[in-house]
């Protein structure tokens, strides 16, 4: 079938929320939003997508009040209305629940949802009322949460519930959810779709930005489709594949799965024995965490953030000293040696955030190609730098990987969130590592971003390299790993040999501690 | 591309002089009798005699050492301000090298030059390694180093160095140097003298330390974000503790050329701020090496106007502090809602380091084992 790009199949008479010819261009020139349509009727479930950079956040800040639109209008029941500021947005009953939670860790959950707009009693807080309210709100839409835990100590889930209580409270009648499901297992994400459907019954619109069209496909009743700060097409849900939506979100054929062949294990690269570690604020990241890595093969950790993956790949890249445990390279003990001994011994690391750890945005993209070899030749010649070698290097990198810039002398900040990761692993993968601990290697990067880095991961893979692969979207290392560790609480609670025969379900229950294998031994 | 960013960074650095000259000229209109005259002796004062324009170059040459020295560590992203005290240590060495070694002047002055250097690099790797190891904040530090330098300097001063029962804190002339006492005169009759040389060879130096150097890639990088430069492989501890001690280094050739120079013996203040003045300069040349000498020079101008316009108008001589202030305010101001801006846009910068962070190395015995079995 076909769809037209602008494709209406909404009927005209009750749009709770209507954008017309929202324009927005920023300072830097980036036209973000171009005569945006956007229409959700009320009680539904809107889906909007796009790749990053598509416009979605933009538009979504217009709505809510964090941006003003250079031109455009929105109307709120029919109704021409501005919004100012997310005060007003509250005020007319538009609830944003944000990527990164806002909460404070240190109050209860009660006193999360009520504050900024206390229960009092003569001028005092009223507790008591916090509670019921909380537990009146978390009764009634069957977001299930613990009024008096504190913040600090309930599950991301839970979190998640809280802040949309909180918007609940303030009286929102539209939800708008950004990206809910990036940081939920997939049980956690049933109970959250639950919850979606139950407000909607209760008469709340919501929308649901994502870009995950499975679970487009399964929650939404119509979808928007944005790229390039342009609307593509709403469509009904039910009557487009998940095909079809990438093909709009992308503007060509995509292949949704990375082919690769079959791994053909070679000689033990890495070897792993009872890493342990304390952060410094005393929780015991990893616990006697074994693991071993072959050559021509990829192997996988799942788990839901923060249990403990952060500080295995910092160990194993030698950015922090394990407090006991062991780390051998083709058998030579590298546990200690700092990262430059770690790099020499044929370990690259790209690491799950760019901008903290993989570049230095305001040095020259040439200046971050050499980091890690910069103190050798044909780069440093008797202490001075040479020029030309950083220069070709940038040049083959910049080739071989795709990196899109103008000129190798611009920063690093002036590329886009995928080019600059595919300058991290054009860095990573031009050294020609012997093991490479890839650590979310395409979190917010486009799809033809992605793609590319699988490709890339798939193709050190086959040259020999050992991967050890950490990501947080399980679609992903399902369909990259040859073997799967599912990390729990800073222990490896399960192997996986067989990876296609696992189901997403049973991966989860590893991933929430709920079950685990017996005797996990990683070695095989 | 990048013509374009050096054009917009000195018209950056144009404006902010700008905006600071009129706002000083409106506090002269405010409270001068004679604001035309003031204004005149402020901006023509310094070229207006030999005499002033000698002190204008010997400024400069002293503002540039200091200014490379700031704009060195600040390129690491070290806030250290102990340029001052690493001047006053390079001035008592240099001194009393110059009062003590045996030798013709060219040698002495080698050598007091050389111990100077010494010296500063000495003391700046103090702050340098308590940073580096012991995650000390080189703010706190330097300047508590600044006061012992000081109090050192008074010291050895009093105690060993002036004459018995001479009347006043100071040295006896240095007289290896002749009637003057001093360094030989580059330009007759002034007291400019081979440490203007030496200014801009330290400019060419730190120049070509930082961006030809691979010690210098490992320090803009530790700069620029310190956590990549520690992924990358940097040895970051290292290279911020050099960079501070290479800097005191510079400072302490400042602190030398004064002694030497200008005032030819050890006399109770040698500087007058210049440490501090070094701040501002460095801001204005936005840490670029080559750009510190034209910064000095034009920073010392107004000094030497302020200090003229203070002698012979009703202006004080303050006005140049009133400049210096609103010229920091305005840098910083910029550079911080820079910062702010990036930071709103997600792409916070950490601050500082977690290179003081621990590496905790507790025994897995003494954890409670809490994972579910």
């Amino acid at each position: 079938m076909s769809l037209s790009p602008q494709s209406s199949v909404l009927s005209p008479q009750s749009f709770v929320l209507e954008a017309r010819g929202i324009t927005k261009r920023y300072p830097n020139g980036v036209l973000a939003n171009d005569h945006v349509d956007f229409r959700v009727l009320k009680g539904e479930i809107h889906a909007l997508v796009g790749e990053n950079g598509a416009g979605k956040t933009t538009l979504m800040k217009a709505l809510y009040g964090l941006e003003q639109p250079d031109s455009g209008q929105i109307l709120l029941d029919g109704q021409p209305t501005t919004i100012p500021n997310p005060d007003a947005a509250i005020r007319h009953g538009i609830g944003m629940v944000h990527q990164h939670f806002m909460l404070i860790p240190s109050l209860t959950i009660a006193e999360n949802i009520i504050l900024g707009r206390e229960p009092t009693k003569r001028g005092v807080i009223a507790e008591d009322d916090a509670v019921r309210i909380a537990r009146t709100l978390s009764d009634q839409y069957g977001l299930h949460v613990d009024p008096q835990a504190r913040v600090d100590v309930i599950p991301v889930g839970e979190r998640q519930r809280v802040e949309i209580l909180k918007t609940l409270y303030r009286g929102a009648e539209i939800l708008i959810l950004d990206e809910p499901t990036a940081v939920l297992t997939p049980q956690e994400t049933n109970d959250l779709f639950r919850a979606v459907r139950s407000l909607v019954a209760q008469g709340k619109t919501v929308i649901f930005i994502t870009h995950k069209l499975r679970e487009v496909k399964e929650i939404s009743d119509n979808v928007t489709v944005m790229r390039r700060g342009k609307v593509v097409g709403t469509v009904r849900t039910a009557d487009v594949t998940r095909e079809e939506i990438a093909r709009m979100m992308v503007g060509r054929e995509v292949l949704d799965r990375t082919r690769k062949g079959a791994a053909a294990r070679g000689p033990l690269v890495l070897e792993a024995t009872n890493l342990n570690y304390v952060t410094p604020d005393g929780k015991r990241a990893l616990a006697d965490v074994s693991l071993a890595a072959y050559s021509g093969e990829i192997l996988g950790i799942a788990g839901v953030e923060g249990n403990g993956q952060t500080e295995l790949i910092e160990v194993l890249a030698g950015l922090t000293l394990p407090a006991a445990g062991k780390i051998a390279v083709n058998g030579k003990n590298v546990t200690g040696l700092g990262a430059r001994g770690t790099r020499e011994a044929g370990v690259s690391h790209i690491p799950e955030d760019r901008l903290e750890l993989g570049l230095a945005a305001d040095a020259s993209i040439e200046e971050n190609l050499i980091i890690d070899r910069y103190y050798r030749a044909p780069y440093s010649r008797g202490g001075f730098l040479n020029f030309r070698a950083e220069a070709e290097n940038a040049r083959r990198a910049i080739a071989d990987f795709d990196v899109r810039t103008p000129d190798a002398k611009m920063t690093a900040r002036s590329l886009s969130g995928g080019n600059m990761q595919k300058l991290v692993v054009a860095r990573e993968l031009s050294a020609h590592p012997n093991v490479l601990l890839a650590a979310q290697p395409t979190r917010g990067i486009d799809i033809g971003a992605t793609e590319l880095v699988h490709r890339q991961l798939v193709a050190a893979r086959d040259a020999g390299t050992a991967v050890i692969l950490v990501s947080a979207d399980l679609g992903e290392v399902m369909a990259l790993s040859d073997r799967l560790a599912v990390m729990y609480n800073g222990e490896i609670v399960a192997l996986i040999t067989d990876v296609p025969s696992v189901t997403e379900e049973e991966l989860g229950y590893y991933m929430l501690g709920v079950k685990r294998q017996e005797a996990v031994t990683s070695n095989e | 591309m990048r013509q374009r960013a050096v054009l917009l960074e000195v018209a950056r650095v144009v404006m902010i002089v700008a905006i600071a000259l009129a706002i000083s000229f409106l506090v002269i209109l405010v409270v001068s009798k004679q604001p035309s005259e003031a204004f005149k002796q402020f901006v023509t004062g310094a070229a207006g005699s030999r005499n002033r324009v000698s002190n204008w170059l010997v400024q400069a040459t002293t503002m540039t050492f200091t200014g490379l020295a700031v704009a060195l560590v600040f390129q690491a992203r070290q806030f250290s301000l102990g340029a001052e005290g690493q001047l006053y240590l390079g001035a008592l060495m240099a001194g009393v090298m110059a009062l003590h070694t045996p030798g013709n002047a060219v040698i002495v002055a080698t050598v007091a030059i050389i111990v100077a250097i010494i010296t500063g690099f000495l003391f700046g790797l103090i702050p340098g390694y308590l940073k580096a190891y012991f995650g000390a904040n080189e703010i706190v530090s330097t300047l508590m180093l600044n006061a012992i330098a000081t109090a050192v300097y008074a010291f050895v001063l009093v105690q060993f160095l002036k004459p018995p029962r001479a009347g006043t804190n100071e040295s006896k002339p240095f007289a290896i140097f002749g009637d003057t006492n001093r360094l030989h005169p580059l330009i007759a009759d002034t007291q400019i003298s081979v440490t203007a040389l030496l200014a801009i060879a330290a400019a060419i130096f730190v120049h070509v330390l930082l961006y030809r150097t691979t010690f210098g890639y490992g320090l803009r990088m530790s700069g620029f974000n310190l956590r990549f430069a520690e992924y990358g492989g940097v040895n970051t501890r290292r290279t911020v503790m050099l960079a501070m001690a290479i800097s005191g280094g510079i400072a302490g050739i400042a602190g030398a050329g004064l002694v030497l120079g200008t005032f030819g013996r050890v006399n109770a203040a040698p500087s007058a701020g210049y440490g501090f003045d070094g701040i501002v300069v460095a801001l204005l040349a936005r840490n670029f090496p080559l750009a510190v000498i034209p910064a000095a020079l034009f920073y010392s101008y107004l000094r030497v106007g302020a200090d003229v316009m203070g002698q012979n108008t009703d202006v004080p001589f303050e006005m140049a502090n009133v400049i210096q202030a609103i010229i920091i305010l305005l840098i910083t101001a910029e550079a911080l809602t820079r910062w702010l801006r990036r930071r709103r846009s997600g792409e916070d910068e950490p601050e500082l380091p977690p290179m003081s962070a621990p590496e905790t190395i507790t025994s897995t015995a003494t954890v409670p084992t809490e994972a579910a079995g």
